[in-house]
């Protein structure tokens, strides 16, 4: 059988003789085409509506780009229609996964404005309540990223503990999600009967527990081999991204509005921070576990601390903010939080601006992701924690 | 191949040891009760395994498994399979539509095929085939063709990356898998499956009379076989071809209905096959323990021309060692996350590779100088 | 924690901030004010982006941390953007902002992707909210946030919430509960007179306290009283061993007197040989 017959039975629309079109790229004997790959916006890995566009050389990334937007909700157009105090029903959705602190950015925000004294007790119970939610966001993403690299279990391990998480926030709260339970000036309602209790035993029982995450999944030959050394990410660049939290920390940063800008009563606590070295996504996820391990550390010492005392300020019937600009940054579990909040001195805000960690953090991707093996992004996009709704808004 | 050169070849005539099945009636009714015999093995066994990885895999995760269907969740696995069966058979407009069809079926068939030669308990199989090893290895490697006919016939970019991500895996543990097992039919002298489970029987070590399993003088062999498997069945932590995560289900991405479980049934099938080979291979295959042998049995090793009693017993110890391993393999995957495709061919090429030559030479050795 | 905030004491104060960017840009600083705690710095728009460049590299100013970039509406003025700068050595935040040029009609503005690498999203989500082209940037379209084929810049003052113009907004009255009537419930607020914490739940924390105290002290019990053990065993031991060499050190003496004997005996006796 001839060389031309072959090509015929292979190509059954090409004429004898006649060059099949192909592009080729690459040199050397072996060239391939380039394949582009569009990772979502419904994948497993993106966790939310969320695409990534790869160009592939084999299985070797040569160009990344996110497309985000899928889930723009127009919360930064809604606030502008709606009183002070109703936007934090609007912030608590932008990032499900730490709802009571983006409504605390709110609320420090306004109250920096209103200038208004927020009893002792509930600056502590909002500190409470801050890091609880933190312990439960950073559960969920030890979960999958685990999950992502292909190990199932610590998904089910973190659920364990997040479901008496949100079983005790519920109880103060009410809510599992969104729990609006930031006021101006307060909060809603004092903490239940039996609460402090509940929170000490779970503290503890939490804190028995973690060493299993750093068995199984930070200690594990396989996950070491899958993290060790991929995209790491210069504390430079880090910044100049604005990409923050673990993520930052994990390159060897010393950020923590915690610590460098201390909010709340963070000032009166010890707020230890873990910092990577190498900024790959072992660091990262190492970060993200110590945050855990410190935040029950905090919770301990609120536990101590907690005074006796009103958790709310009386309001005027009108809550109007002065003429001018304010800015406010909290250390969101996922990274730094800023509201700018802008008021022309009327009932609802001129303007507010959400800054989001998981914006700055995603916008980071593209560069990790050149020159890297396909399973290595999923390693890298699991490992630069962010939530879909909070790069979309 | 011609008769006179099988026979110039092999040093002694092969004469298959005697099968249960072997009965003295026409042949018609032979074939049609071996043919049920294996459906039944095939349909039944795949089917425990499936429960048991299941329940395993809850409790090991802090869950309590299927519940609702049948006693204790039993009937899960048959409920899923009715539930295949009525799901609509979408097949994308760009697939190719009779390979598309045709590559769950021809994943499914040699999973069938590999079932014909295993000894399940003395005188429990279907044919003792002379190249009984030879011929297990070499159709369970045809699965992979269905698999990667399917991964280039769903046209969908992530079916292609897992179906070629499969066949390279294939290439790369096919040969430490085949070298370990060569280092057994070695020891043995048989590429019989029958066998070896008899040359197990007989073996003692050297100087005494303790009767000893292949996995003790093997056990390098034994993890290379083990790890090797996994990776020819692509379960985690090699399950790259699949990569949900990644590539979203990989060769299985674009398959519905019946096809997906038929896909789903050739892993099961391939668990059990694997670990039924594992058992004759290297732990004795019907043997409770070494040097015990089953009631009313009088051949070697009291291993052999049992009444129903041993081969009921036989059979029960097979399923208990395979079901052992496929929970050993159920665990691997609850413990450990899935290594990169290129971690992964470097364990095969610069580690298992190299380690089984080198169990095959000192087996090779010790067979001619101890053994 | 090592190195927060390095520079904390050589960070400079608003005033000296904004004396060092007009030292720099001259006219092109309008003005700067300190509003709730953030020091926000007027810029002409020609100075923007020598401002940001200032920001990140003048070695006192070191502001490396891109936090945000936005625009604000001016009403009939146009568009102000809004940069936001921190800085992790000192912990400084500079707050730079400018009146964009062109009006509401092509208001244009140059970028400063080429500074901070974070700038790229942000300008394309100004761009994409208020129609802000930058000037510079490596690519606005396709929009970031809103789908490709979207009409208009939402968050211009002007682009009215089709909710909104269907129905009034409720917020324009006070929030208010309504009955199955539809009637407003008419509520006394009772804030600002919430209990301080329960007796009760004191008690709890307490007692549950108490527990953990009591496991610490059970726990330290147990480890002492093993160290107790340990140092018996090790005393016992070592007791033994002196023992065992003493011991040894007598049967050593003993063989070696023996052996002095021995050797003693021949001389002896060569002595009285030699007597």
């Amino acid at each position: 059988m001839s060389d031309l017959s072959t090509r015929e039975k292979i190509h059954p629309g090409t004429a004898p003789g006649e060059d099949i079109a192909l592009e080729i790229v690459g040199d050397g004997d072996f060239a391939t085409t380039d394949m582009t790959l569009s990772i979502g916006p419904a994948h497993p890995a993106t966790h939310g509506v969320f695409r990534i566009v790869l160009e592939l050389n084999g299985e070797r990334i040569t160009a990344a780009r996110p497309v985000i937007g899928y889930m723009h909700r127009g919360f930064e157009k809604l606030a502008e229609y709606r009183d002070f105090r109703q936007i934090k029903a609007l912030v608590n959705r932008h990032d499900w996964l730490s709802g009571f602190s983006n409504e605390l950015g709110v609320a420090l925000v306004v109250e920096k404005m209103l200038e208004m004294e927020v009893p002792d007790r509930a600056q502590w119970i909002r500190m409470l309540i801050a890091e609880w939610n933190r312990v439960l966001n950073h559960l969920m993403f030890v979960g999958s990223f685990a999950l992502e690299l292909g190990a199932i279990t610590p998904m089910f391990y973190a659920f364990r503990e997040r479901d008496e998480i949100q079983y005790l926030l519920e109880a103060a709260t009410g809510g599992r999600l969104h729990f609006t339970y930031n006021q101006v000036g307060g909060l809603k309602l004092d903490l239940p009967k039996g609460f402090l209790a509940e929170s000490v035993r779970l503290s503890k029982l939490t804190q028995e527990r973690l060493p299993d995450y750093f068995d199984l999944v930070l200690g594990n030959e396989i996950f070491q081999a899958r993290t060790v050394g991929v995209g790491p990410l210069p504390p430079e660049v880090a910044l100049s991204f604005g990409v923050t939290g673990p993520t930052l920390q994990a390159a060897g940063v010393p950020e923590d509005s915690r610590v460098t800008e201390p909010y709340l009563k963070y000032d009166e606590v010890d707020v230890p921070v873990h910092l990577g070295e190498n900024g790959d996504s072992f660091d990262r996820f190492a970060c993200l576990l110590y945050r855990i391990q410190y935040s029950l550390h905090i919770i301990d010492q609120i536990h101590d601390h907690l005074p006796a005392g009103p958790v709310n300020t009386k309001l005027p019937k009108m809550v109007k903010a002065p003429e001018g600009a304010a800015y406010q940054r909290i250390e969101n579990p996922l990274g730094q939080l800023g509201y700018w909040l802008e008021s022309d001195g009327g009932r609802t805000p001129w303007r507010l601006k959400m800054r989001t960690p998981s914006f700055s953090n995603v916008q980071s991707i593209p560069y990790l992701l050149e020159g890297m093996l396909v399973p290595d992004a999923i390693s890298v996009l699991g490992s630069v924690f962010f939530v879909v709704g909070d790069i979309d808004r | 191949m011609n008769v006179e050169l099988t026979a110039s070849l092999s040093p002694a005539v092969f004469v298959p040891a005697p099968s249960a099945f072997d009965l003295d009636v026409a042949f018609g009714i032979t074939v049609a009760i071996k043919v049920a015999f294996i459906l039944a093995l095939f349909l039944v066994v795949p089917l425990v395994v499936g429960y048991m990885e299941h329940k395993a895999m809850g409790r090991l995760q802090h869950r309590r498994g299927p519940v609702a269907a049948g006693p204790f969740g039993t009937l899960q696995l048959v409920a899923d399979g009715i539930k295949f069966i009525q799901k609509e058979d979408v097949i994308p407009a760009a697939a190719d539509r009779k390979v598309f069809a045709l590559a769950p079926g021809l994943a499914l068939v040699p999973a069938i095929l590999v079932f014909l030669v295993l000894p399940f308990g003395p005188g429990v199989w279907a044919v003792d085939l002379e190249l009984g090893l030879f011929y297990a290895l070499a159709i369970s490697s045809v699965s992979v063709l269905g698999v990667m006919m399917g991964g280039w016939a769903s046209a969908n970019k992530f079916s292609l990356i897992g179906g070629l991500r499969a066949g390279a895996q294939l290439i790369a543990y096919e040969l430490p898998l085949i070298l370990a097992a060569i280092a057994v039919a070695v020891q043995a002298g048989t590429l019989s499956l029958v066998g070896i489970v008899e040359a197990q029987a007989t073996f003692t070590l050297p100087g005494t009379d303790l009767n000893l399993w292949f996995v003790f003088p093997q056990i390098l062999g034994f993890v290379i076989f083990f790890l090797a498997s996994l990776a020819e069945l692509s379960r985690p932590p090699f399950d790259m071809p699949i990569a949900d995560s990644e590539l979203v289900f990989g060769y299985m991405t674009e398959y519905t209905g019946i096809k997906f479980a038929m896909y789903l049934l050739t892993e099961y099938a391939g668990m059990v096959s694997m670990s039924a080979l594992m058992v004759v291979l290297y732990l004795g295959g019907w043997q409770l323990l070494p040097g015990v042998g089953l009631p009313g049995c009088e051949g070697a090793g009291g291993m052999f021309d049992c009444g129903w009693l041993g081969a009921i017993g036989g059979v029960v110890i097979t399923l208990a060692k395979i079901l052992i391993l496929t929970f050993i393999m159920v665990w691997a995957r609850v413990a450990y996350p899935r290594l990169r495709e290129d971690q992964l061919q470097r364990l095969s090429w610069l580690v298992l590779v190299p380690l089984s030559l080198i169990n095959l030479a000192v087996i090779a050795i010790a067979k001619v100088v101890v053994f | 924690m090592a190195g927060v905030l390095a520079r904390r004491d050589r960070a400079l104060n608003p005033e000296e901030t904004e004396a060092l960017l007009r030292e720099h840009l001259g006219e092109q600083v309008l003005g700067s004010v300190v509003e709730f705690g953030t020091f926000t710095c007027k810029l002409a728009p020609e100075g923007w982006v020598e401002a940001a460049r200032l920001a990140r590299d003048e070695p006192q100013l070191a502001y490396d941390l891109f936090d945000s970039l936005f625009g604000v509406d001016a009403r009939e003025e146009g568009f102000d953007v809004v940069a936001v700068l921190y800085s992790t050595s000192t912990g400084n935040r500079l707050v730079l902002r400018t009146r964009v040029p062109g009006g509401r009609d092509a208001p244009r503005l140059a970028s400063i992707t080429e500074i901070y690498r974070g700038a790229d999203w942000m300008e394309r989500e100004t761009y994409d909210m208020f129609g802000v082209v930058f000037d510079g940037h490596p690519g606005l379209e396709p929009r970031i946030l809103t789908v490709e084929n979207f009409e208009g810049w939402p968050l211009r003052k002007d682009f009215h919430l089709a909710s909104r113009a269907a129905k009034p907004w409720p917020g324009v009255k006070e929030p208010a509960e309504l009955d199955e009537d539809g009637n407003v419930i008419e509520r006394v607020p009772e804030i600002g007179d919430a209990p301080g914490p329960y007796e009760l739940d004191k008690a709890m924390a307490a007692q549950a306290k108490a527990v953990i105290e009591q496991e610490r002290v059970e726990r330290e019990e147990r480890e002492r009283k093993a160290a107790e053990r340990a140092a018996k065993a090790a005393e016992r031991q070592a007791r033994k061993e002196a023992k065992a060499r003493a011991a040894a050190e007598a049967a050593a003496a003993k063989a070696a007197a023996a052996e002095a004997d021995a050797d003693q005996q021949p001389a002896s006796s060569d002595e009285e040989d030699g007597a």
